[in-house]
């Protein structure tokens, strides 16, 4: 094999590397297969945790049967994240532009999902515009998705610190109550 | 008949009207915060273009203060809810994946607090320049 041939077996490597998975299709199936990817890895998982509880644990309670619950009610709940709420959300974007490196991180977007849902469409959409007029252009592919997930991080940090000391609080609260 | 107010006082209805009319009468005397007061003049600066990244920057490129959207919404939802701003939903547009812009507006009531505030502020500054060197 020729220099000219390795370098042109590089080339295809490296285009192949950088085409984003399920290209080839529109945007409603690439995410109705990443539904389905993740429903089963769901599944899995719960099933799972399921019976890594349920043997060694003794308990006035049946921890399979409550462990069973706890992974069909995870399960339902990811159905109903998956059907109702990430469609209502709109976090594949109702637009998807042409080139794929040019959308804000989707798990950084799924994220977002934390924020109270009165501002998460405007405060999404700010971020979005930031994301592709200014920071896109100036700081490259890289740095910008930096950015946006730097941004995401602290925009959702005070709300999870609040849920977390409200947890506590339950927590605490149960404690007393016991 | 002494012992009516008494009585009237200790109604549970009365007790919440109080409580729930102090609460007003606290909330008018509220001054805006530091950050709130740098939100409501951005705010009234951008006049019809105030939407959150317009904000956002007017704070980031003025003060020079940097912060996070979720901060600067929890900001003006405090202030919406103290009636110092409103809201109002605009078109979507293709750049923001097309979602909406929420654009907000100063009220009267939120030009009076900044007034008072600003007047509070040059009232305390008076007269403040040659301890900080002679340059304010």
């Amino acid at each position: 094999m020729t220099r000219q041939q390795l370098l042109a077996k590089k080339v295809e490597v490296v285009r192949w590397l950088k085409t984003p998975m399920d290209a080839d299709c529109d945007a409603e199936t690439r995410y109705r297969r990443r539904l389905k990817r993740w429903g089963w890895r769901f599944v899995i998982a719960a099933l799972v945790l399921a019976s890594d509880l349920s043997d060694p644990l003794p308990s006035r309670f049946n921890w399979f049967f409550v462990t069973l619950g706890v992974s069909l009610a995870l399960v339902c709940g990811f159905m109903v994240v998956a059907t109702v709420i990430l469609p209502a959300a709109d976090v594949s974007g109702r637009k998807p532009p042409a080139n794929l490196s040019n959308c804000p991180p989707r798990c950084a977007r799924f994220l977002l999902l934390l924020v109270p849902k009165r501002n998460r469409e405007y405060l999404l959409g700010d971020l979005e515009e930031e994301y592709l007029t200014i920071v896109l252009p100036e700081y490259g592919d890289r740095l910008a998705r930096l950015w946006y997930w730097w941004q995401v991080a602290i925009s959702i940090a005070p709300l999870l610190w609040t849920q977390i000391k409200r947890t506590a609080g339950f927590v605490l609260l149960w404690k007393r109550v016991r | 008949m002494g012992l009516l107010p008494a009585t009237l006082l200790t109604r549970h209805s009365n007790i919440f009207y109080i409580v729930s009319m102090q609460g007003r009468r606290n909330q008018k005397c509220d001054p805006p915060g530091e950050f709130e007061t740098l939100v409501l003049m951005a705010v009234l600066r951008l006049g019809n273009n105030a939407y959150g990244m317009r904000i956002h920057q007017e704070i980031e490129d003025r003060a020079g203060r940097r912060s996070s959207y979720g901060a600067l919404y929890t900001t003006l939802d405090r202030l919406e809810h103290k009636g110092y701003v409103s809201s109002s939903v605009g078109e979507p547009t293709p750049e923001r994946g097309g979602r909406a812009k929420k654009f907000f507006k100063v009220d009267n009531m939120g030009k009076a607090a900044l007034r008072q505030s600003y007047r509070a502020t040059q009232r305390m500054a008076e007269g403040i320049e040659p301890l900080l060197g002679g340059v304010l």
